[in-house]
C-alpha cells in the first residue's frame, strides 16, 4: 500500500531532477515505467500480495472497494494521457515539470481513495487539487489561460475553506475525525453542508460549477481529459466516505443529480466552441453520476451504485477520448495551418477526410456520449435507468423519466458536432503522430468492448457498492 | 469439419479486403473462387460422412442471445436436406465464380465483386445450415442484402444508372413485404413455443396444434408470404425480372439457382407446420399454380433473352411451389436441384451471348450456331427445361406431375399447360437466337468465347442432362436421401400414363415453336393480341403503381404539408422555449469571479435551507 501510495511522489522527484539534469525525454520515459509499476503495485495489491493498509507517519492509509473504481480509472487513464501529451508537451519550458506534476496527481488521487479520516482526505484532496492547477496552467503565455487557472484556484480555495470550516466542526462535536462513526446533531449537519459545499466545488455541482467550462477548455487537452474525467468525479470521494449513512443524503444526491442534468444541457446547448461544449457536457454526466449511487443509496440495492459508479468509469473514458480527439483534430487541422484559436463546430466540416481516426475517435466518444448502443455510454445509464425503474418507488420512476428525458436533450448538442465531421470541407489528410493515434484506438476500443461486455467492469464496481451499503447499514 | 464450409468464404472475403488496394484482378477472382471451390471440396468429403451415416450433424458455434429462459444459439445443422443446398450453393457457385473471372474482366469494381459473391455464399449457407428460425431468418436477411449490392453493382452504369439502382431498390422493398410477414411468424413462434429451435417446435407442433388450427394457419400463411417474396410468387413476383440488370453471373447464381429457391427451402424445411393447415396448403397450391401458369405465359412474349430466363425461372418457383403445398417435398427438392443446373446454365450461356454481342434483344441475334459450344449446350438446357426425356427437367417435373395428378385433376391441368408453354418459349427462344440468318453485324461476326466461360457451361450442361439420374425412377437414391430428413418415405409411383402425356405435351411445345418460329424475320408481323397482353406481365407493375406507390405517395405528401403546419409549429415552440431557457442559463455563466464565488455562496445557503426545513419537517 505504501509502495502504491509513495512510489509516484518519489518518482515524480527524481522525474523532475532527471528532466533538468539529462532530457526531457528520459523524464518522459521514466514517468511511463513510473506508470507501469504502479500498475504492476495495484495487481499486486488487489491480488493480496502487498498490504492492503499502511500507518506511515500518524497517515493511516487503507485500500477498499470504494477505492479500486478510481484508481483503477486514474491508472488507466494517465499513461494513455502521458502518450498523447507527449507531442504537446514535447519542447515546451518546463516539461518535465508537467510529467512530474502527472505523477503527483497519480499519488494524490490513490491518497485520497484510500485516506481513512477527514484531515487525511482533505490533505491528499488539496495535494491532488494543487497539482492540478499547474498543468492547467501549463501554457502559462496565454492569459485566457491564466484567467482560468486564477478562478479554478480562487474558487477551489474557497471552497476547501469551507471544507475546513466543516472539517473543524466536526472535530469540536466528536472529538474524533476518523471516518467510521455516525454522528448526528444540528452542528453536525451545518458541517456536512459545509462538506458538501466544499467538496461541491470541486465536483462541479451547479451553480458551484462556474470555474469548470473555463478551466476545461484551457487546460491542455491531456490535462482537460484528465480532469473531466477522473479528478473531478475524485470530488464524490469525500461525500461518500462522510455522508452516505445520512438518510437524507441519498435525496440530495439524486436533486444534485437532476440540476446538474437539466442546467448541464441547456449551457451545453447553444455552443460553438468544440472543448467548451465538451465542458459543459460533463455536469450532465455528473449528474448521472450522482442520480446512479443516489438511487442506489435510496433504496439500498446495489444495482444503482453500481451502475453510478459504471457511469463514472465509462465517463472518464468517454470524455476522455472526446477531448483527445478534439484535441487531435485542433491540432490536425489547426495549429498545422498555423491558427492558434479554439476549434468551433463549424470548424470541423470535412474533419472525417482530413484526420479520419481523429474523427472516428471524436464521434464514437460523442455517440457513446449519448447512449447509442453497442457503446459504453448507453450500458451505464441503462442500467442506471433499469435501477430507477426497478425501485419500484413512484417517485423515483418519475424522477428517472425526466433523467431519461435529459440524455434527448443532449442530442441536441452532440449530434451537430457529429454532423459536422460528416460535412464536406477541406480536403487533404493530415498525418497524426503516432502518439496521439495509440491512445485514441486503444479507448475507442475500450468503449466499442465494454459496450458489448459490460460485465468487464463490475470487479471495479461490485466492491465498492458493497462498501457503501456497508456503511449505510452501520 | 462443417464450420470449414462457411469459415473458408469468410477467410476469402478478408483476404481479399486485407489485400484490395495491392492486388488487382484476376487475383482477387481467383482468391474467391479458390474459397468457393475449397468450401465445395469440403462440403464433398461432409457428404461422403452423410452418406454412410445420414445422422444429421450439429455444431453448436456460439450462442447469441440469452434473455431469461428464452436463448438463441448459433448451431451448425447438416443433414439430407441442407446438404443437398450446401452442394449445390457452393458447386454451382464455384462453377459461376470462375465464369465470372473471365466475364467481369477490366471492371473497375472487380474486388468488390468477388468480395459480394463470397459473402453471399456465406449468408446461403447460414441460411442454410441454420438450426433454428433466427439464425435461417439472418442468413435470409444477409441474402436480400446481398442480392440488393449485386442488382445495383453497375448502378453508375452511363444512361441505365438510374433503372439499375432502382432495380436494386425494388428488389429490396418487395423483399422487405415477405421479411415482415416471416418476422411475424417468428415472433408469433417465439411466443407460442418459448423458442426458435427447429427440433422442439416440430417435435411440440402436432401435440399442440389439431390440424386446421387457426393459429397454425395463420402462422404458416405469415411464412409463406415470407417465402413468396423470396421465391417470387404472384404477386410479389415483379422484383425477378427487374433484376435482370444486374451482372448475368449474379442472375445465375442468386435469381435462378440458388437465392430465390430459399423459399422451397424455408417451406420444406418447416414442413411439420404446413401439414398441420391444410389451408395454406391450398393456397400454396393455388397460388403456385397460378405463377406458372401466368408467367410461362409472360415469358412466351419476351424477346429480352435475359427476361425470357425470369420469368421462366418465376414459372419454375411456382411448380416448387405448387409441389411443396401438395406435400410432394422431394419432387419439389428434386426440380429444385435439376432447375438450379438448368437454369444457370441458360444464364452462363445467355451472359456468354450478352457477353459477345453486346445485346440482349433476341431479335437482334439468329444465326448464332456457329458458336458450336454455347449452341450445343443451350439446346441440351432448353430441352431439359421444356421437360423432354431423358433430360433431368423431364423427371423432376414428371414427379410433380404425377403428384399433382394424385392431388387434383385441374391443378394437374394447370400445370401441364405450363409445362406446354415452357417447351414453346424456350423452343422459341432458342429457335430466335441460333437459327435462321444473323439479324445484325454483331451477330454476323460473333466468334466463340474463351474457355473459361465455356467450360462452365460444359459441366452445368452435363449436371443439367443427368440430372435424373438422381431420382431415377425405380432407384429412389434422392428419396431416399432427401426422405432421411421430411420423414416422407416414398415418392409417388412412377406412371407410365402422366411420364406419355407429359412428354407429348413437351413434344408438342417444342414442335409449335419451332414451326412458327422456322422462318422468323425481324420484319415479321407482331405477335398475337394475346401475347402482347401477356407480354406486359399483367400490367401488375402499372396496377401497384396506380394502386400503392402514387396513394403512398399523396399521403405522404399531405402528412408532410400538415406535418409543416401544424406540427412544425409545435416544434419550433420547443426549440425556441430550450433556446430561451438555454440563452437564460447562459447568463449564470458570467465568467467574473466575483460572480462565481457569489453563486458558490448561494449554493452554501440553499443547501443550508434545504438541510434545516429537512430537520424541521
Amino acid at each position: 500500500m505504501s509502495l502504491l501510495l509513495f512510489e509516484p511522489l518519489m518518482m515524480a522527484v527524481v522525474v523532475s531532477f532527471a528532466g533538468r539534469l539529462l532530457r526531457p525525454s528520459i523524464s518522459r520515459a521514466l514517468t511511463l515505467a513510473a506508470l507501469g509499476f504502479e500498475w504492476l503495485c495495484f495487481a499486486l495489491t488487489f491480488r493480496g500480495f502487498l498490504p492492503a493498509s499502511a500507518q506511515i507517519m500518524g497517515l493511516s492509509l487503507r485500500i477498499d472497494g470504494l477505492s479500486l473504481p478510481f484508481i483503477a480509472l486514474t491508472l488507466g487513464l494517465l499513461p494513455l494521457v502521458l502518450i498523447f501529451s507527449a507531442a504537446e508537451a514535447q519542447g515546451q519550458n518546463g516539461e518535465e515539470k508537467f510529467y512530474a506534476l502527472l505523477l503527483i496527481l497519480t499519488g494524490a488521487v490513490i491518497g485520497t481513495a484510500c485516506a481513512t479520516d477527514l484531515f487525511n482526505l482533505w490533505l491528499w484532496f488539496e495535494l491532488m487539487v494543487t497539482s492540478t492547477y499547474f498543468l492547467v496552467a501549463f501554457h502559462r503565455d496565454h492569459p485566457a489561460t491564466l484567467e482560468a487557472a486564477v478562478k479554478y484556484l480562487v474558487q477551489s480555495a474557497l471552497g476547501s475553506t469551507l471544507v475546513l470550516f466543516g472539517i473543524a466542526l466536526m472535530l469540536a462535536q466528536s472529538g474524533t475525525l476518523a471516518l467510521k462513526q455516525p454522528i448526528s446533531g444540528a452542528s453536525f449537519d451545518i458541517a456536512s453542508v459545509l462538506l458538501v459545499i466544499g467538496f461541491g466545488v470541486k465536483l462541479a455541482i451547479v451553480p458551484l460549477h462556474t470555474w469548470l467550462p473555463d478551466t476545461y477548455s484551457q487546460a491542455p487537452d491531456g490535462i482537460s481529459a484528465l480532469l473531466a474525467g477522473v479528478v473531478t468525479a475524485t470530488g464524490v470521494i469525500p461525500l461518500l466516505r462522510v455522508l452516505t449513512p445520512q438518510p437524507s443524503f441519498a435525496g440530495l444526491l439524486l436533486l444534485f443529480g437532476l440540476v446538474n442534468m437539466i442546467v448541464g444541457n441547456l449551457l451545453a446547448l447553444r455552443q460553438r466552441n468544440l472543448k467548451r461544449l465538451l465542458a459543459y457536457s460533463s455536469l450532465p454526466h455528473i449528474g448521472y453520476m450522482l442520480f446512479g449511487i443516489g438511487i442506489g443509496l435510496f433504496t439500498g440495492t446495489p444495482d444503482g451504485i453500481q451502475s453510478g459508479l459504471f457511469q463514472m468509469l465509462n465517463h472518464g473514458l468517454m470524455k476522455g477520448l472526446a477531448f483527445l480527439g478534439a484535441g487531435a483534430l485542433l491540432h490536425a487541422l489547426h495549429h498545422q495551418s498555423g491558427i492558434y484559436r479554439p476549434l468551433r463546430i463549424d470548424d470541423l466540416n470535412g474533419a472525417a477526410r482530413r484526420a479520419p481516426l481523429a474523427s472516428l475517435a471524436l464521434v464514437l466518444a460523442l455517440l457513446s456520449l449519448v447512449g447509442i448502443p453497442p457503446l459504453a455510454g448507453f450500458m451505464s445509464k441503462w442500467q442506471i435507468f433499469a435501477a430507477g425503474m426497478a425501485s419500484g418507488s413512484l417517485l423515483l420512476i418519475f424522477l428517472t423519466f425526466i433523467a431519461a428525458v435529459n440524455t434527448l436533450f443532449s442530442l441536441a448538442y452532440y449530434l451537430p458536432v457529429v454532423n459536422a465531421v460528416f460535412r464536406s470541407g477541406d480536403s487533404g489528410e493530415v498525418q497524426l503522430p503516432i502518439t496521439e493515434q495509440i491512445p485514441l484506438l486503444v479507448l475507442s476500443t475500450a468503449l466499442v468492448v465494454i459496450g458489448m461486455v459490460p460485465e468487464a467492469l463490475n470487479w471495479l464496481t461490485q466492491p465498492a457498492s458493497f462498501v457503501l451499503l456497508q456503511s449505510l447499514t452501520n | 469439419m462443417i464450420a470449414l464450409i462457411i469459415a473458408v468464404p469468410i477467410v476469402g472475403i478478408a483476404v481479399n479486403l486485407a489485400t484490395v488496394t495491392y492486388w488487382r484482378e484476376p487475383r482477387a477472382g481467383i482468391i474467391a473462387s479458390g474459397a468457393a471451390g475449397l468450401s465445395f471440396v469440403v462440403a464433398l468429403l461432409q457428404f461422403m460422412q452423410l452418406l454412410a451415416n445420414p445422422e444429421p450433424t450439429r455444431l453448436a458455434l456460439a450462442e447469441w442471445i440469452r434473455v431469461g429462459s428464452f436463448s438463441v444459439g448459433w448451431t451448425l445443422n447438416v443433414d439430407t436436406l441442407s446438404m443437398t443446398m450446401i452442394l449445390l450453393v457452393t458447386g454451382i457457385g464455384t462453377l459461376i465464380h470462375v465464369y465470372s473471372i473471365a466475364y467481369m474482366r477490366s471492371d473497375p469494381r472487380f474486388t468488390r465483386f468477388f468480395i459480394y459473391l463470397n459473402l453471399f455464399l456465406v449468408e446461403m449457407l447460414i441460411l442454410i445450415t441454420a438450426d433454428n428460425f433466427l439464425v435461417l431468418f439472418a442468413g435470409w436477411e444477409g441474402v436480400g442484402l446481398c442480392s440488393f449490392l449485386l442488382i445495383g453493382f453497375w448502378f453508375d452504369k452511363a444512361g441505365e444508372g438510374a433503372q439499375i439502382s432502382n432495380a436494386a431498390r425494388k428488389a429490396f422493398i418487395v423483399n422487405r413485404i415477405g421479411d415482415a410477414g416471416l418476422l411475424t411468424a417468428l415472433l408469433l413462434l417465439a411466443t407460442r413455443f418459448g423458442t426458435l429451435d427447429f427440433a422442439p417446435i416440430f417435435a411440440a407442433a402436432p401435440a399442440r396444434f389439431n390440424v386446421g388450427a387457426p393459429e397454425i394457419t395463420v402462422i404458416t400463411l405469415l411464412l409463406f408470404v415470407g417465402a413468396s417474396a423470396k421465391s417470387a410468387q404472384i404477386p410479389l413476383h415483379i422484383w425477378l425480372p427487374d433484376a435482370m440488370v444486374g451482372p448475368t453471373p449474379v442472375s445465375a447464381l442468386i435469381h435462378a439457382a440458388t437465392m430465390v429457391t430459399a423459399g422451397v427451402y424455408l417451406i420444406v424445411r418447416a414442413h411439420v407446420l404446413f401439414d398441420l393447415a391444410p389451408l395454406t396448403q391450398s393456397v400454396i397450391i393455388i397460388t403456385g399454380t397460378a405463377t406458372s401458369l401466368l408467367m410461362a405465359g409472360v415469358a412466351v412474349s419476351q424477346f429480352d433473352i435475359k427476361r425470357v430466363l425470369a420469368y421462366s425461372t418465376i414459372s419454375q418457383l411456382g411448380l416448387m411451389m405448387a409441389a411443396v403445398g401438395i406435400g410432394a417435398y422431394t419432387a419439389a427438392m428434386f426440380h429444385l436441384v435439376s432447375h438450379a443446373f438448368i437454369k444457370a446454365l441458360l444464364f452462363l450461356a445467355a451472359g456468354t451471348l450478352l457477353h459477345t454481342l453486346g445485346t440482349q434483344d433476341a431479335r437482334q441475334m439468329g444465326g448464332l450456331r456457329k458458336l458450336r459450344i454455347v449452341f450445343a449446350t443451350y439446346m441440351i438446357g432448353a430441352f431439359a427445361l421444356a421437360g423432354l426425356p431423358p433430360f433431368s427437367g423431364f423427371f423432376s417435373k414428371d414427379e410433380i406431375l404425377a403428384a399433382a395428378f394424385e392431388r387434383s385433376i385441374i391443378v394437374y391441368v394447370v400445370l401441364s399447360a405450363a409445362a406446354f408453354l415452357t417447351a414453346f418459349y424456350i423452343t422459341r427462344q432458342f429457335m430466335l437466337i441460333f437459327t435462321g440468318t444473323a439479324r445484325s453485324d454483331t451477330a454476323q461476326h460473333a466468334h466463340e468465347s474463351q474457355p473459361i466461360l465455356t467450360y462452365p457451361l460444359i459441366a452445368l450442361a452435363i449436371l443439367a442432362a443427368g440430372g435424373g439420374l438422381l431420382n431415377f425412377p425405380g432407384s429412389l437414391g434422392f428419396a431416399r436421401w432427401i426422405g432421411q430428413s421430411t420423414g416422407e418415405t416414398q415418392s409417388p409411383d412412377f406412371n407410365l400414363l402422366i411420364a406419355a402425356l407429359s412428354s407429348i405435351v413437351a413434344l408438342a411445345g417444342i414442335v409449335f415453336a419451332y414451326v412458327r418460329y422456322r422462318r422468323y424475320r425481324v420484319d415479321s408481323p407482331p405477335e398475337s393480341r394475346l401475347a402482347s397482353g401477356f407480354q406486359r406481365d399483367w400490367r401488375l407493375d402499372t396496377f401497384y403503381n396506380a394502386f400503392i406507390v402514387q396513394p403512398f405517395k399523396r399521403l405522404a405528401s399531405r402528412i408532410a404539408a400538415a406535418d409543416s403546419t401544424a406540427s412544425y409549429g409545435l416544434d419550433r415552440a420547443v426549440v425556441n422555449v430550450a433556446n430561451r431557457l438555454s440563452s437564460e442559463a447562459g447568463k449564470l455563466q458570467t465568467g467574473q469571479l466575483s460572480w462565481n464565488i457569489a453563486w458558490v455562496m448561494v449554493g452554501l445557503i440553499v443547501v443550508m435551507l434545504l438541510v434545516i426545513i429537512g430537520r424541521g419537517l
